[in-house]
């Protein structure tokens, strides 16, 4: 007869499961000790953190549900950040974490911690299970849940006597909700008064963010929006969703967005958002955002809706039905000439002035970008990096950029850039992190060592908390009251340690016009390499990301680099 | 002062997650009572919110995956009818702890 950890990993392949990220521990031995058979790949992190932002750099460039297995007590408490990460970024994830003996619970045994109590706020949906023959339905639900609707985390706690008890087992079951799910895109009168509503604005805008590729929705998405022609702007998450190359596209709207998107959102008489959930990074003040537009909100969570700002129309439901059911709407519709608009919000004028573009990380981003093979990963860290990576990124490839965007976790990149890659082999991914960030995962690097996974990193090394001080720059006197790291270790020694090839480039290698031949071939050796490798880009210690959107101000209110 | 009636699946964790949508707007909760109604729950609340809490607090309720249902009655009479319900409540435990002593 199996034991439940036989059914735990049963049921996971039944689920599609390939790959899971963890770290064992006393209440996961017996799951462990079922893995060999199970078909299951298991990738050993070095921290329960690594192996949650690997699970997550797994399912953002794949879609597909990620998985991380850790032990009771701290083993499960390290997961927490990755955990609040999922929930705010929607990444389907299920964690499922040993707890130690029924009969212990509640006891204060060793490593028990209320791991259901502690994540009830981050996930979407949790259980402990409290004898084996629950575990096919706890799993198929969890799965279910981490799937359905806006994707997010999952938790299933299982204590360690459960995974050693022998059951009949009749094999992985089927989950089917009791509830329906909502949708009102049925409701064809909703799209007229949306038509209606176009028809009657003057400067419409498209507001594009991570639910558009979460759904499915890139190639109606598009479709809609060549037909639509209005100014299209992203939000981090909706980076890749639209081609770069559209007139219509402006780029990045946010704190750290292009003028011309910042712009033309704070302008816009009617502002239709596509699967984002206009958190303050994107809104700047969220009183002051769009102040004379209309909202339409496309959205699958019910509770993003009137969040920030009430909208004229909701349209609830999956993107991958509304935005289809839309366009059909607007087939027998005649939309009004916004051309007038387009050319005003695009003149050179509206532009991020030239010297917005002179930083040199700038430069040094888009010479590694320029020779990215297509379908490229770029995974980020957090802070100015970060920024500047989202800036520049000019790649179709709607999973091709993965950062941590709504929790802002810094040490998020490396880790999930083991994930992207165990993901997608044959693809480069491009990890570029701070020397900050970088040192908060820093030991994911024998993860990569021993995979020999061919990650690209890079280290914007500033040798500060670089986003911080930029704010303590320009909004605290410069006092840089704890962000000096002028005493990191040396990356490139620490990265050799752990037998990764690394090298160090300064600021010289990318002076002038044009890089010479050698830094050309330094890139290209670096970006082809088969192997893992480093490099670490010497940055002006206070370089500083433009524009930027003080905290406080609306959008219109950017900061940039001559004022 | 409205009062709320939230019916849900009293699943693992349900109840918890329900009071938390309000606890983390920082909302008192003057009132909570839940009960068991046929195979469901029901828990009601009397709180004093405005119209865009009502609202966000609502679509967060619904959106928690064993909720069944969400309404708003009127607050007066279900915030008498759960102060009764309180006060028997309260009777009840302190008759216990006699009981025990
Ligand atoms: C876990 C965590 N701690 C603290 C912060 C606050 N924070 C945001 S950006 C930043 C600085 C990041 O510095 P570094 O990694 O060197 O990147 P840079 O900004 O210099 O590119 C900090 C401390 C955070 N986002 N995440």
């Amino acid at each position: 007869m199996p034991k439940g950890s036989d059914i735990v990993l049963s049921c996971l392949r039944a689920e599609g499961v390939e790959v899971v990220f963890g770290y064992p521990g006393g209440a996961v031995i017996p799951l462990y000790d079922a893995l060999k058979d199970s078909g299951i790949r298991h990738v050993l992190s070095r921290h329960e953190q690594g192996a949650v932002f690997a699970a997550e750099g797994y399912s953002r460039v794949t879609g597909k549900v990620g998985v991380a297995f850790a032990t009771s007590g701290p083993g499960a408490t390290n997961l927490i950040t990755g955990i609040a990460n999922a929930k705010l970024d929607s990444v389907p994830l299920v964690c499922i974490t040993g707890q130690v003996r029924n009969t212990l619970i509640g006891s204060d045994a060793f490593q028990e911690v209320d791991v259901l109590g502690i994540t009830l706020s981050l996930t979407k949906w949790s259980r402990l299970v409290r004898n084996v023959e629950e575990i096919p339905a706890v799993i198929a639900e969890g799965f279910y849940w981490a799937r359905s609707g806006r994707p997010g985390p999952v938790v299933i706690d299982i204590p360690g006597d459960i995974f050693r008890t022998q059951s009949e087992f009749s094999g992985p079951v089927k989950f089917t909700p009791k509830r329906a799910s909502s949708c009102c895109a049925k409701d064809s009168g909703l799209f007229l008064r949306l038509v209606d509503l176009l028809n009657n604005a003057n400067k419409p805008v498209a507001l594009i963010g991570g639910g558009a590729k979460a759904s499915g929705a890139i190639a109606p998405l598009r479709s809609l929006l060549d037909t639509l022609q209005v100014p299209t702007c992203a939000t981090i998450h909706g980076l890749g969703a639209v081609d770069f190359a559209k007139d219509y596209y402006l780029g990045m709207v946010g704190m750290h967005g292009t003028r011309q998107a910042n712009l033309a959102t704070h302008d816009t008489d009617l502002l239709l958002v596509f699967g984002a959930r206009l958190d303050d990074r994107v809104t700047g003040e969220p009183s002051r955002f769009a102040p004379d537009a209309k909202i339409v909100h496309f959205d699958i969570d019910p509770a993003q809706l009137d969040r920030v700002r009430g909208c004229e129309l909701a349209v609830l439901g999956d993107l991958a039905n509304t935005i289809p059911a839309f366009h059909l709407a607007l087939e027998s519709a005649k939309l009004p000439e916004w051309s007038e608009w387009l050319s005003l919000v695009t003149h050179a004028d509206r532009a991020t002035p030239d010297s917005g573009n002179s930083e040199p990380t700038v430069k040094f981003l888009d010479e590694l970008y320029k020779r990215l093979p297509e379908n490229s990963i770029v995974v980020t860290d957090v802070g100015q990096q970060q920024m500047w990576a989202a800036q520049r990124y000019r790649s179709a490839n709607p999973r091709g950029f993965v950062t941590s965007g709504g929790l802002g976790s810094m040490g998020f990149g490396l880790p999930s850039a083991v994930g992207a890659q165990i993901a997608k082999p044959d693809s480069t991914v491009l990890c570029i992190s701070g020397d900050g960030g970088f040192q908060m995962n820093i030991q994911e690097l024998a993860t990569i060592r021993r995979l020999n996974l061919p990650v690209k990193l890079v280290i914007i090394d500033n040798k500060y908390l670089g986003m911080v001080r930029q704010w303590q720059q320009l909004f605290y006197n410069r006092n840089y009251a704890e962000t000096d790291l002028s005493d990191n270790p040396d990356f490139v020694e620490v990265a050799k340690a752990y037998r990764i090839p690394a090298q160090r480039i300064g600021l010289d290698a990318i002076a002038g016009s044009s890089i010479s031949r050698e830094t050309a071939d330094l890139f290209t050796n670096f970006l082809q390499s088969s192997e893992p490798e480093l490099l670490v880009f010497d940055c002006h210690p206070e370089a500083n990301v433009f524009p930027m959107v003080p905290a406080g101000a609306s959008l219109s209110e950017m900061l940039t680099e001559d004022q | 002062m409205k009062t709320y009636h939230v019916r849900y699946r009293n699943t693992q964790g349900t109840l918890i997650r329900i009071l938390t949508a309000v606890q983390r707007r920082t909302i008192d909760l003057p009132f909570v009572h839940a009960e068991q109604d046929g195979e469901q729950h029901v828990v009601t609340l009397a709180l004093e919110m405005n119209a865009k809490q009502t609202e966000q607090v609502c679509r967060d309720w619904r959106a928690i995956v064993d909720v069944e249902e969400v309404s708003i009655s009127d607050g007066i009479v279900n915030a008498c009818n759960a102060s009764d319900v309180a006060t028997n409540f309260v009777r009840r435990a302190s008759a216990q702890a006699g009981a025990k002593a």
